[in-house]
């Protein structure tokens, strides 16, 4: 006999030994983020054709094993869903957290709300129109027309605020993708060098996952792996494009998506309230363009990009009036008030809408000079009480709607997009959750799977010292035992 | 299906929350009473809720419109009682001075009577209401008098240019002065001063007149009592005449009054149902909830313990 069965053995040995390293790895990484399980596949090596006495005296004698790879255990079809899914996650989850907000500013139902002092507003006018040369009636009706006109300022001026953090977390964001974008063309780069020469990157591509992940969340993107032609199969090139409301446009092309400036080729921008998507190297010379072209204006749909352009472009936007935002409702509210007012009484409010409505100052100072009616009649109340029975009337500007109802529709409908965003901010996570669980099931750790893999690798390496120590014993007869004779 | 350690972690975590999350959502509707706290609660709800609101609101300013209106009223009233008196009075001073056994002491003593209930009658025509002038119109501070540059009641008395002869002139206008009871509905709250009935005229300024003419007359024009005889009972038919405005005008504020508290209530009672938390359902449905948290801790650190570990040797 020769040493083939030694050798065989100590095949065995070694590659027990890379399998329980491979558990030990995972055991190490159970709590890791984004780690999917590894497991070491074995093979056999190339048979040895040897004769035998029957089957034509040619017959195959088996060799050992082998580990043939180290592969992943991950089901990309999941993880395409999860990131369609997480877009639309994130994007009814920004938009649920900015409603909360905005219903926070406007505070009802409450007494300091805007419907309250209103009819504190209406009320005043009232009083005064029944004792319509009384001094402490006209101060009451400054004063509360002066509480309701702050409250208007204060809201308009909130939401704006409101719009700017909006601007502003999509510029951070914006900052954050192009930083993502760098770090995965690297990735694939690295990943790429590793698998031409036969290697499982495995460590590297849980990282561009897990990249993946948080990108997808933030703007909508489609993946897609293609086999690199020329390299040998299951060698594939990871293109990542941006779901521009059904065009796609590259972010991550492939192992060459790095610039000689070390960044992406393709990068986004947030500027004058649109998202762009540009190319800094078009004419594909590899080194940045100069000056690098315009962007392309990009019309995310999905995404938390998505829910915070919403918020900038349309909801918190006063002069989005063909989209009937929230911030415009607010403004024609004002409008409408002062229209109606100064209709009756001219110059009662100064301004033009809800960032600058004011009561008079003069009349702030001297409430006398507030006019109930005829100046010259101290009894005549009729202009206080045309403008106490406008809150009923109904105005063109409004829709056909009074002053109050247009209030009321304004929170109605807030309430309603507000309802709308939480339901489904909350169905989203149920579905994320469901399929980051079926993730979890296909690649995560178990600590119980792996520890009964401890002992069956455990078992078979020790089988395996055993083989070996049995043809040890069996050379060392042959070595020290033949041919000795009468020793 | 495969489960690993972490699912089971993960499903524990995600239920604790959501308890939680129910749980603390269910102790701010305790603590506070309410139900609706945002729009998004229940936006039907708060829609109806905001209109009822404001409904009651203007239900109480209807009612406080209608309180004033009807101490306005009331005030009015009880001076034109007055004035009825007064010229039932006067007439009987005039019957006594159309008496032709009168001579003209008792007539002087008799005009100064007529004197007298002149100035009644111009107090009763010029009385105020919380400063304001009953019976002016709107003009309820009194009219600037170009030539004296004092301020005049609505009544005075002031001789012709022409003539030189006492009259009664008006100085007041006749506006109306308007407070809306309902929606939609205006209700005149005065009586302008000039009110004029049945064909004499002014009715004020037919008394104040009358009386005014039954001191001169008593000195010296007594034939013409007989004509102030006949005026002053038309005088007094006419007063009452305002009298019965007056009450009309009351009870139609007694009728809206009437018909605003009512609705009242039914508004409260609406608005309650809409926005406040029923104590007795959060209560058991806290307890609920309590108990399900309970369980699902209970439960998730039974099945997170174990491991396969614990076994092997």
């Amino acid at each position: 006999m020769g040493f083939l069965g030694l050798n065989t053995a100590l095949l065995g040995l070694m590659a027990q030994q890379r399998a329980l390293e491979v558990i030990s790895h995972n055991i190490a990484n159970a709590n890791t983020e984004g780690y999917t399980r590894q497991e070491a596949v074995m093979g056999t090596t190339i048979p040895l054709t040897v004769a035998l006495s029957g089957r034509g005296g040619l017959g195959q004698l088996g060799t050992g094993v082998q580990i043939s790879e180290i592969r992943q255990i991950r089901d990309r079809f999941v993880d395409s869903q999860i990131r369609d899914q997480v877009a639309s996650q994130g994007n009814w989850e920004t938009l649920r957290d900015y409603y909360e907000q905005v219903e926070a500013v406007l505070n009802e139902p409450s007494d300091q709300g805007i419907n309250n002092l209103l009819g504190k507003f209406w009320g005043a006018w009232h009083d005064l129109s029944g004792d319509a040369s009384n001094y402490a009636a006209k101060a009451t009706v400054v004063e509360n027309a002066g509480v309701l006109a702050d409250a208007l300022r204060r809201d308009a001026s909130q939401l704006a605020g409101l719009r700017t953090g909006a601007s502003e977390q999509i510029d951070i964001k914006v900052g954050e993708i192009n930083v993502w974008l760098k770090n995965l063309g690297d990735l694939n780069k690295k990943i790429l060098e590793v698998e031409v020469v036969g290697g499982d990157p495995n460590d590297l591509k849980d990282q561009r996952g897990l990249l993946l992940d948080k990108l997808a969340r933030v703007v909508p993107i489609s993946v897609a792996e293609t086999q690199l032609s020329g390299a040998p199969t299951g060698v594939t090139e990871m293109v990542i494009s941006l779901n521009d409301n059904g065009t796609l446009r590259t972010l991550v092309d492939g192992a060459d998506s790095l610039l000689d400036d070390e960044d992406s080729r393709y990068q986004l921008d947030w500027s004058g309230g649109q998202l762009l998507w540009i190319d800094r190297d078009q004419d594909g010379d590899g080194a940045v363009d100069s000056p690098v072209g315009a962007g392309t204006a990009t019309d995310v749909q999905d995404g938390e990009l998505a829910g915070l352009q919403l918020m900038y472009n349309s909801m918190l936007n006063p002069a989005d009036g063909v989209n009937k935002s929230l911030a415009w409702r607010l403004n024609e509210l004002a409008e409408g008030i002062i229209e109606v007012v100064n209709g009756f009484h001219p110059n009662f409010f100064t301004g033009t809408g809800a960032t600058d409505i004011e009561v008079n100052p003069t009349l702030v100072d001297n409430p006398q000079d507030v006019q109930s009616g005829d100046p010259a009649i101290p009894g005549d109340g009729s202009i206080a009480l045309s403008i106490a029975e406008a809150q009923d009337d109904v105005l063109a500007s409004l829709e056909n709607s009074s002053i109050g109802d247009w209030y009321k529709a304004l929170i109605s409908k807030l309430g309603i997009d507000s309802k709308q965003s939480q339901t489904m901010a909350s169905n989203q996570k149920l579905l994320v959750d469901h399929l980051t669980r079926n993730r979890e099931a296909a690649s995560g750790v178990s600590l119980d799977e792996e520890a009964s893999n401890l002992i069956r690798f455990e078992r078979a390496y020790q089988a395996s010292a055993r083989v070996m120590t049995v043809m040890d014993e069996m050379l060392d007869k042959i070595i020290n035992g033949m041919g000795l004779v009468g020793r | 299906m495969r489960v690993t350690n972490r699912m089971l972690v993960d499903n524990l975590r995600l239920n604790i929350a959501q308890n939680a999350e129910t749980l603390a959502d269910l102790q701010t509707q305790l603590s506070s009473g309410k139900r609706l706290r945002k729009p998004s609660d229940d936006p039907q709800e708060l829609s109806r809720a905001l209109s009822v609101k404001s409904s009651i609101d203007q239900n109480n300013q209807y009612q406080r419109n209608i309180s004033t209106a009807r101490s306005w009223l009331e005030a009015a009233d009880s001076n034109l009682n007055q004035l009825m008196n007064l010229l039932t009075r006067a007439r009987n001073v005039a019957l006594r001075g159309a008496n032709g056994t009168q001579g003209t002491e008792e007539r002087a003593r008799l005009a100064e009577q007529a004197d007298g209930l002149l100035q009644e009658g111009l107090q009763a025509a010029n009385a105020t209401h919380e400063g304001k002038y009953l019976f002016g119109g709107r003009m309820i501070s009194g009219q600037l008098d170009a030539v004296t540059g004092l301020v005049d009641p609505p009544f005075t008395i002031e001789p012709d240019p022409v003539t030189g002869v006492d009259e009664v002139n008006y100085n007041g206008d006749s506006g109306e002065m308007k407070r809306e009871i309902d929606k939609g509905v205006e209700l005149a709250v005065n009586i302008p001063g000039d009110f004029a009935a049945g064909g004499v005229g002014s009715v004020l300024q037919k008394a104040l007149t009358t009386l005014n003419d039954l001191k001169r007359h008593l000195t010296s024009d007594p034939s013409a009592l007989s004509s102030d005889i006949e005026a002053f009972s038309e005088c007094v038919d006419r007063v009452s005449d305002m009298r019965g405005i007056v009450g009309v005008k009351e009870s139609r504020l007694d009728a809206t009054e009437s018909s605003l508290t009512d609705r009242g209530v039914g508004l409260k009672i609406s608005l309650s149902r809409a926005q406040d938390a029923d104590v007795a359902e959060v209560m058991t449905k806290l307890m609920m909830q309590e108990n399900v948290y309970k369980a699902a801790l209970n439960i998730g650190a039974r099945v997170i313990q174990p491991s396969l570990l614990d076994f092997l040797r």
